[in-house]
């Protein structure tokens, strides 16, 4: 075996100096290979799981080992990372992730969607349609979408292999007993490319139309589970449902308190002990941006926009 | 067989860890855009008849757990190379081989015996790296599939008839059969098993 790979000198090191004694993104050559060749069979069967050798990483599993080893799999010193935790730049798991790979592989990290060449997200995916050419990488806690309904391995397995879902429509058609409609608000299961249902990694199912004919290329890795999956770009993923019991994504009656945005998915804020609420955006770079252009915009924007805030009781921004 | 000396061993990336993620992202590219024509340059000396480019690609996908068939196993410097810097063991059957390295095109009477995965493993069937002397894109057949985003024209030189009938048994096998790179001197070209082809 060869000794310890020198960092050479034609990484870019940008103002924090890279780790010493570590590898170039931290993972081990022979560990690269290795998913490297289990993501190329991934992309060739979309939607079907694929065991490998998930490693010990320095983050604990369940905090996006699988989504970082892809990326340490994938980035070179010429990428831009952006991480998002959801929806969220800034947030505890985005920021840690965002900091082992400044270390190891010295990356130009970004917060907007747009100049990304990968995001690693959890449980979200961005307001801003993805490109071509961008990869997003998901974290995935239970890739087994049919876990919850057989917990045999094997079992599983065998549906894949025989494409018999009939297990995952009754859930669907119980759901719309008990509550009248499909009341699986996250992680909704999906139909990849007609052939094997998959899970979209927690994201709420108000984006799971966004993974349909993606031009992005998406990767999953659970790193617990030991699995990796992918969708190819402009890949036919469909929600599940029934003729008459349509997909539907959720909606709301408010709008972002900070953007005034309509469309994008809102997450709750408590404000106080008096009952007080806010919704804002969860993706923290479209809002921005749309805060961001609101300043530059014309006045009658200008002027809803602060009408908004004063109805919400939040002039602070 | 002759010795393995350094005199006539020729290096391989200069760069291990940079070389093999850009190689990657190329093959990445291809695989995710099947059809499309991603041209590629290294500047790998490799043994003859290997192309630099599937030089650089074998540098980056095989080691000791990927066991390789060769079509021209007597080249010793193709199989010594190889051997010392991917660490790659050989199988004799292409029914066994992991990767299949094809240098001198496609030939008709090989491709049905490598492994085609299982039913409850798809993922455990050969990937080929098949070497052609180029492509032309905008002419030629008709690709569909995951990744295209409405249609995509390739044709490849050097391929013969028989390779686009085979094409459509390894297609209607689905979601087990074989995935394929042709390499160019200067690009490569991805065809995952999704990929529907018409004339």
């Amino acid at each position: 075996m060869r000794g310890p790979l020198k960092l050479q000198p034609k990484m870019k090191s940008k103002s924090v100096p890279l780790q010493e004694g570590y590898n170039f993104a931290y993972l081990d050559e022979g560990t690269k290979r290795m998913i490297r060749r289990t993501l190329l069979k991934a992309i060739a069967i979309p939607g079907h799981q694929i065991p490998f050798g998930s490693r010990e990483m320095p983050l604990p599993l369940g905090w996006g080992t699988g989504g970082i080893q892809i990326t340490a799999a994938l980035i070179g010193p010429d990428d831009i990372l952006k991480v998002i935790d959801q929806g969220a730049d800034d947030t505890t798991n985005a920021i840690s992730i965002k900091k082992l790979f400044v270390k190891t592989t010295g990356v130009q990290i970004t917060e907007r969607t747009e100049k990304a060449t990968l995001i690693q997200t959890r449980h979200r995916i961005p307001e801003t349609p993805l490109k071509e050419g961008q990869v997003i990488i998901y974290q995935v806690p239970i890739p087994e979408p049919l876990r919850f309904l057989e917990p045999r391995e094997p079992e599983t397995r065998k549906m894949h292999a025989l494409a018999d879902y009939g297990l995952m429509y009754v859930k669907l058609y119980e759901d719309i007993s008990t509550h009248g409609r499909i009341a699986t608000a996250f992680m909704y299961p999906v139909l990849v490319h007609h052939r094997y249902i998959a899970s979209p990694s927690p994201i709420p199912r108000f984006d799971n139309p966004k993974m349909d004919r993606m031009p992005a290329l998406q990767l999953f890795g659970a790193g617990r589970e030991k699995r990796i999956y992918a969708i190819p770009p402009y890949t036919t993923v469909k929600s599940l449902d029934f003729e008459d019991y349509p997909f539907e994504i959720e909606k709301w009656d408010q709008q972002c308190a900070l953007c005034g945005s309509r469309e994008s998915y809102l997450d709750e804020i408590i404000k106080d002990d008096q009952g007080g609420r806010l919704f804002v955006c969860s993706d923290t770079d479209y809002c921005q941006q749309r805060r961001e252009k609101g300043k530059n915009a014309s006045p009658s924007e200008v002027v809803a926009m602060k009408a908004v805030r004063r109805k919400k009781g939040d002039e602070t921004t | 067989m002759e010795m393995l000396t350094s005199s006539n061993l020729l290096p391989g990336f200069s760069d291990p860890v940079i070389d093999s993620q850009s190689t990657f992202r190329h093959v990445l590219q291809a695989m995710s855009h099947p059809g499309r024509v991603i041209s590629f340059e290294t500047s790998i000396q490799a043994p003859p008849p290997l192309y630099s480019t599937t030089a650089a690609i074998c540098l980056t996908l095989l080691d000791p757990e990927t066991p390789l068939w060769m079509d021209r196993s007597e080249v010793c410097e193709v199989r010594e190379w190889l051997r010392f810097h991917c660490g790659c063991s050989w199988v004799d059957s292409p029914s066994r081989a992991n990767f299949g390295l094809l240098t001198q095109g496609f030939q008709e009477c090989l491709i049905d015996q490598f492994p085609i995965g299982e039913e409850e493993f798809p993922e455990r069937s050969a990937t080929l790296l098949i070497q052609v002397m180029g492509f032309r894109s905008g002419a030629g057949r008709f690709l569909k599939g995951p990744g295209i985003k409405t249609e995509e024209r390739l044709e490849i030189e050097g391929v013969p008839e028989t390779f686009w009938k085979a094409w459509k048994r390894n297609q209607r096998l689905y979601p087990l059969g074989i995935d394929i790179f042709f390499i160019s001197p200067s690009a490569l070209v991805g065809l995952p098993r999704t990929v529907e082809v018409r004339e």
